[in-house]
């Protein structure tokens, strides 16, 4: 599903050039779960802006289910993007004049999809999560556990080959954190590629593969199964 | 998809009230006044369009020329001009001669009222021009007897009977017979009229002899045949003034669409004035638009997180561009339905600045609904485009940033540029409206050279000179009247710069004019004009008594001009002789717009049009009373026309009191919406380092570090503003106060007023914002952060 090789990505200011990722190769698997963990600044967000095509990165190769997308313009990694990538934030990024229908309904107008159909996915999204007594409140009457509820609705309501979960459980109580994670869980089990960004030990702990960040670099890389961690 | 852009809209404005009343008031109020410039506009230029023959008309120029460089140029034309054009032009359709003759009692039986715009035209008139027959025969012209009448004077004496057929005497001088009855002239018309004479009249009743070529009276209206070379007929007839004697004298054309726009010699003050109110117009919507743009892009910060969201579930930039134009789209057509509103409301206050009387449904036509899409469109086009455009390049990743991290710049932004512009044409307006202010002050106190004060005019409306005498004597004896002159104008209503007069010692080529006015032996006292030199008119009645020879009065640039040395006793005549008895100390008898020039004052000898007289202060209007008092029981069956001197002369400044009272709304509402922006983006400056002003204070920061710090860079802004301000404004007024012959000093003063009023504004506008969030608690904002 994802293949890096050699990746780097540098930020130049007008007085610094800072390395954010430095020689990074990775691989996941189509239905793999993979934690990205490490401390602040060590690159993970900047590697999963470039997973999630948000960003290219400065050298290196980037094999998106088969194809280069390494050096990809704007519209084209959006046109690739759509439909394919589903993102979950820490702090949800719902649009607040949105309701929660039609949040979730965002992306599917962006694919162009007719109202009939959308009003199928968006119920039967809402319907899974558990939140479609709530279509029509707005995203500031939701608790934070509704709101990343909704959250991933819109993620997964393209139906999306791979879902990227930046801190998934970062605003949450232990509770709705928990959760969300057995939710991410769920639809890894259904089937869902996910690449999440945490900085949690229990959330990494659903994961089947954990690596660390340190410096823009993979410094370990640990497989999981079940509670049991094999050191790759 | 626009559905929920729409809704979207809608959301936004009702979430940020405030800034959506600042948005909404801002531009609302810019589209207005262009609305406001736009009909200004649209009223001057319907000028004449109701002749269908309007593209064929023209006017013959008489252009002058004399010896000292002074130039006339004029409408008024000898009596055969017409028979000239007439035969020997094929280009030329029709021919007709146009004069007013004034305004005169009129009456019918016992009905008899002072009617005014009564006109002499040949029968040619009114197939020139097109007039809507209401009865009678269109032609009835070419019946000497005959004339024609508006409807408002047939209502006037005849009610709902018809007027045809029916007698008119006019200034008691002459009967004629209604023989047409037409519409009122449509307000926007360049020949005005009330009631048509036949010109052949003028021979009859005034001895005009219609085969001199060396008198100028009457304006020459050509109408050209369809598709004529304009260009060459008005070539070949400019010298046939010349061929005919006056040799100083050439003809051109003047298109009759033109007349308003245009002066005689081509030059185009009123086309200029509607130039400058179009950018007025502009720079109001332009200030507004800016506003908008600022406001729009000062939400950054918050929106930037929504585009990255959106983009992220899969918005292109189209689709981003699309959203925030339908939301920009949705707000400026609030503001245009909420512009509508508000214009239509200032029509009254507009149409007493402007000295219009435009109404909203006389200008809500195709025109006027295509014009106003127009102003929609430009306002689109200023206002969305850019703020779209810049929020839609803000790229996805931005969603995944923490709110607040957007990098700030140490360059001028853009929007600081905007209000720059902004504030640099509210700083230019505000001088504007101080230098014309002190050029009308100018104006007014400007010593005229004689007491304008406490002086009164009457018409005499050609009433009898026994009457007039008697009139005179009866005033005389109110304790409330100082002084009675006789003259045959008042030094209000400019001068008749005549050529051809011969005086004592003069060289042959010396040909200075020479502005004449008929006065009597107490002008002089009445006014209080002073004499520099010999004598005042002497007791002489000119009516009973023989006599040979004029006395007469010059002023002091007559005897510059004419180089006259020992002027008094010297002889001086113009067809007629006399003698120079007095120099008088010039003084003005024509607007301020010129300097003075030379003018000689003669003895009375006809029916006196105006009497002028000089009140005692005080109780000015009981005074009044008493003079008409007087006036009805010598003249009972005459009305009273009367008025003030200081009236009169402050009416031959209307058009720059109009332009002061324009430029001063124009500069009040430029800076109230520079003021709404000012206030939004102080608002939003103050949002945005909420986290900085808690640090600053948890650190120790005063109240005052605080509010020093967030208005600093406004106050920087506004600073520049001001000196790009001065120059433009300096510039452009000294332009227009070249047109003045007196006018005011443009002095430091009055730029660091204007600087200071745009500073003090603009201080209290930001610091409204500023202190509010000086004051808040550190906890508080280093919480909310």
């Amino acid at each position: 599903m994802i293949k890096i090789t050699n990746l780097n990505k540098v930020f130049k200011t007008e007085e610094i050039e800072t390395t954010a990722i430095n020689n990074v190769n990775l691989h996941v698997q189509k239905g793999e779960f993979v934690a990205i963990m490490g401390p602040s600044g060590c690159g993970k967000s900047s590697l999963l802006n470039i997973i999630g095509l948000l960003d290219n990165p400065t050298s290196g190769k980037y094999l998106f289910d088969s194809v280069d997308v390494s050096k990809r313009k704007e519209l084209q990694r959006t046109r690739l993007r759509k439909g394919q990538v589903g993102f979950v934030f820490q702090s949800f990024n719902l649009i607040d004049e949105l309701s929660v229908y039609e949040n979730v309904e965002l992306p599917l107008i962006y694919l162009r999809i007719g109202a009939s159909e959308r009003k199928e996915r968006i119920t039967k999204v809402l319907d899974r999560m558990k939140i479609s007594h709530r279509k029509n409140h707005f995203p500031q009457q939701l608790s934070g556990g509704q709101q990343q509820r909704v959250a991933i609705a819109r993620a997964l309501v393209v139906n999306p080959k791979l879902i990227l979960a930046d801190e998934p459980t970062g605003n949450l109580d232990s509770k709705n954190g928990q959760e969300v994670m057995k939710l991410l869980s769920e639809l890894n089990a259904d089937g869902a590629t996910i690449v999440m960004v945490t900085h949690s030990d229990i959330d990494a702990s659903y994961a089947h593969r954990v690596i660390n960040l340190f410096d823009g670099q993979i410094i370990t890389e640990k497989k999981q199964v079940g509670l049991v961690t094999e050191l790759v | 998809m626009i559905l929920l852009n729409i809704k979207l809209a809608f959301r936004n404005l009702i979430k940020n009230k405030f800034f959506s009343i600042l948005n909404i008031l801002g531009l609302s109020s810019g589209i207005a006044v262009s609305v406001l410039v736009f009909m200004w506009v649209a009223d001057e230029l319907s000028f004449d369009k109701q002749h269908k023959n309007l593209d064929n008309i023209f006017f013959a120029i008489s252009n002058q020329t004399y010896d000292n460089g002074n130039e006339v140029h004029t409408k008024c034309t000898p009596f055969p001009l017409k028979d000239a054009l007439q035969k020997n032009y094929p280009e030329v359709e029709t021919v007709c001669r146009f004069t007013e003759w004034g305004n005169f009692p009129v009456g019918n039986g016992d009905k008899k009222f002072v009617t005014d715009m009564i006109v002499a035209a040949d029968p040619e008139f009114t197939d020139i021009f097109t007039l809507e027959l209401i009865e009678g025969d269109i032609n009835c012209l070419n019946n000497c007897e005959n004339i024609i009448i508006t409807k408002k004077v047939a209502n006037t004496f005849f009610g709902n009977k018809s007027a045809l057929g029916q007698p008119l005497l006019i200034n008691s001088i002459k009967e004629f017979t209604v023989g047409a009855v037409v519409a009122d002239n449509p307000k926007n018309t360049t020949l005005d009229f009330n009631i048509i004479m036949p010109i052949i009249q003028l021979t009859k009743l005034f001895g005009a002899d219609f085969s001199n070529w060396y008198g100028n009276w009457p304006s020459t209206i050509v109408q050209t045949k369809p598709n004529s070379n304009v260009t060459i007929l008005s070539q070949s007839i400019k010298n046939l003034n010349k061929e005919n004697g006056s040799e100083n004298i050439e003809l051109s054309l003047k298109p009759l669409k033109n007349d308003r726009l245009y002066t005689n010699n081509g030059i185009g003050y009123r086309l200029q004035y509607i130039y400058l109110f179009i950018g007025i117009g502009i720079i109001i919507l332009l200030i507004a638009c800016i506003n908008f743009v600022n406001i729009s892009t000062a939400k950054t910060q918050k929106r930037a997180v929504e585009v990255g969201i959106r983009k992220v579930n899969g918005a292109e930039k189209r689709n981003i561009v699309m959203q925030f134009l339908t939301e920009k789209v949705v707000i400026i057509f609030i503001c245009m339905c909420v512009s509508l509103i508000m214009a239509y409301s200032a029509i009254p206050l507009f149409n007493q600045i402007s000295g219009k009387s435009i109404t909203f449904t006389e200008v809500f036509d195709l025109k006027f609904s295509l014009g106003f899409l127009a102003i929609g469109i430009a306002t689109t086009i200023f206002a969305s485009v850019y703020p779209s455009l810049y929020m839609s390049s803000f790229s996805a990743m931005r969603a995944l940033k923490p709110l607040g991290s957007l990098t700030k710049s140490k360059k001028i932004s853009f929007r600081n540029i905007l209000v720059i512009i902004q504030f640099s044409l509210s700083v230019a307006l505000i001088i504007c409206t101080i230098v014309i202010n002190s050029q009308l002050k100018h104006l007014m106190n400007t010593n005229l050279g004689y007491d304008k004060e406490n002086l009164i005019y009457v018409e005499l409306n050609g009433a009898s000179t026994m009457k007039d005498e008697v009139l005179i004597q009866e005033l005389n004896k109110l304790p409330q009247i100082v002084n009675c002159t006789k003259a045959d104008k008042g030094p209000f209503l400019g001068g008749n710069n005549t050529g051809g007069f011969d005086w004592e010692g003069k060289d042959p080529k010396s040909s200075v004019l020479i502005s004449i006015t008929q006065v009597d032996n107490n002008y002089l006292q009445t006014l209080g004009i002073k004499l520099a030199e010999g004598n005042n008119f002497s007791n002489i009645d000119y009516f009973k008594d023989d006599v040979q020879e004029y006395e007469v009065i010059l002023n002091q640039e007559a005897i510059r001009q004419m180089q006259l040395k020992d002027p008094i006793g010297k002889s001086f005549g113009f067809g007629w002789k006399g003698r120079i008895i007095g120099i008088v100390e010039d003084y003005h008898f024509e607007s301020l717009h010129s300097k003075i020039e030379p003018l000689v004052l003669i003895p009375i000898t006809t029916n006196a049009p105006i009497l002028i007289v000089r009140l005692q202060k005080g109780n000015i209007h009981s005074t009044l009373e008493k003079v008409k008092e007087v006036w009805q029981n010598i003249n009972p069956q005459e009305p009273l026309t009367t008025g003030f001197f200081n009236d009169k002369l402050n009416s031959m400044y209307t058009s720059e009191k109009r332009i002061s009272n324009l430029f001063s709304s124009f500069s009040f509402i430029a800076i109230f919406i520079s003021c709404l922006g000012l206030l939004g983006l102080s608002a939003f400056a103050a949002e945005q380092r909420t986290k900085e002003i808690g640090i600053r204070k948890v650190n120790g920061a005063s109240v005052y570090n605080i509010l020093f710090m967030l208005n600093k860079s406004f106050i920087q802004l506004v600073f520049i503003s001001i000196i790009i301000g001065i120059p433009l404004a300096y510039l452009f007024m000294e332009k227009w106060l070249q047109k003045f012959a007196y006018k005011t000093e443009m002095s430091w003063l009055m730029f660091v007023a204007a600087a200071l009023t745009a500073l003090i504004i603009a201080v209290i506008t930001v610091s409204w914002q500023s202190v509010k969030s000086a004051m808040q608690n550190p906890v508080k904002s280093l919480k909310y952060e």
